[in-house]
């Protein structure tokens, strides 16, 4: 039985620890070009929860709308933190945490946008449109 | 020589899947995928895999359900499991999964870089 604790993750440029060096090259070429590819799909998905935390700051968040987001929150936060986005896995999870545990109220919601955002910035920087 | 390891990776992040398969696949490993634990337990039974990493929480069947599954069928009871599971998810969890005949639980985010090691170590492979 192992359990195994993060290791902070690692950004698509990060040499990993246990392969030898052209492994570590490949693996971060390999990850560099993953996360090329998924951006976009990583953009939806956090659409996808900025959408939701807007509908419950005014007060119209369906449950199958926040169940959705706290779906898409989950995978977020474990996939980027293995690219080593730890603020945006973090925010991620916080999101997960508030979407999953119920209703959510407008003065929450409103607090849960600033995460939104940091995932957004983390990820995309300030080039993109949030 | 390193033996020829075939990993199982059963996740509906389809990022997640591509970051394990990479990482197994630079060790040497090969690896199939599956989105959700209907397929994963389609593709157990008909492939054999040396090991299975299979997530927690998934649409439909989830982890514990899948394993529950895989555990009750003769052609996939001795494959070994290993969780892949969120930071953050309480360890009165962690204890339930490995109560439920998982042989490890891995905490995502993860460092892809040693996840082979991680999965060998855990199941006692020696590479």
């Amino acid at each position: 039985m192992v359990r195994v604790t993060p290791a902070g993750g690692m950004r698509p440029t990060t040499p990993a620890v246990s392969l030898s060096d052209a492994c570590r090259s490949d693996l971060a070429s390999a990850l560099a070009e993953i996360w090329q590819m998924s951006r976009a799909s990583v953009r939806a998905e956090l659409a996808t929860i900025e959408q939701a935390v807007a509908a419950a700051v005014a007060g119209e968040l369906p449950d199958d709308v926040r169940a959705l987001a706290a779906g898409e929150a989950h995978k977020l936060a474990g996939s980027v933190g293995t690219f080593g986005f730890t603020a945006a896995s973090e925010r991620a999870r916080q999101l997960e945490r508030a979407l999953s545990a119920g209703p959510v109220a407008p003065a929450q919601a409103t607090r849960l946008i600033d995460a939104v955002r940091e995932c957004h910035q983390e990820m995309f920087g300030t080039d993109d449109s949030f | 020589m390193t033996p020829q390891r075939r990993v199982l990776v059963v996740d509906d992040s389809t990022l997640m899947r591509q970051i394990v398969q990479v990482a197994l696949r630079l060790r040497g490993w090969s690896t199939i995928a599956a989105q959700d634990g209907a397929e994963g337990i389609a593709l157990a039974v008909k492939e054999r895999p040396d090991a299975i990493l299979l997530d927690v929480l998934m649409p439909g069947a989830d982890g514990p359900e899948t394993l529950s599954r895989l555990r009750g069928d003769p052609r996939s009871a001795d494959i070994p499991v290993i969780f892949l599971t969120g930071l953050g998810e309480a360890d009165e969890q962690h204890t339930k999964l490995r109560a439920m005949g998982a042989n490890g639980v891995l905490v995502k985010p993860f460092d892809p870089g040693t996840l082979a090691d991680v999965v060998a170590g855990a199941l006692g492979w020696s590479e």
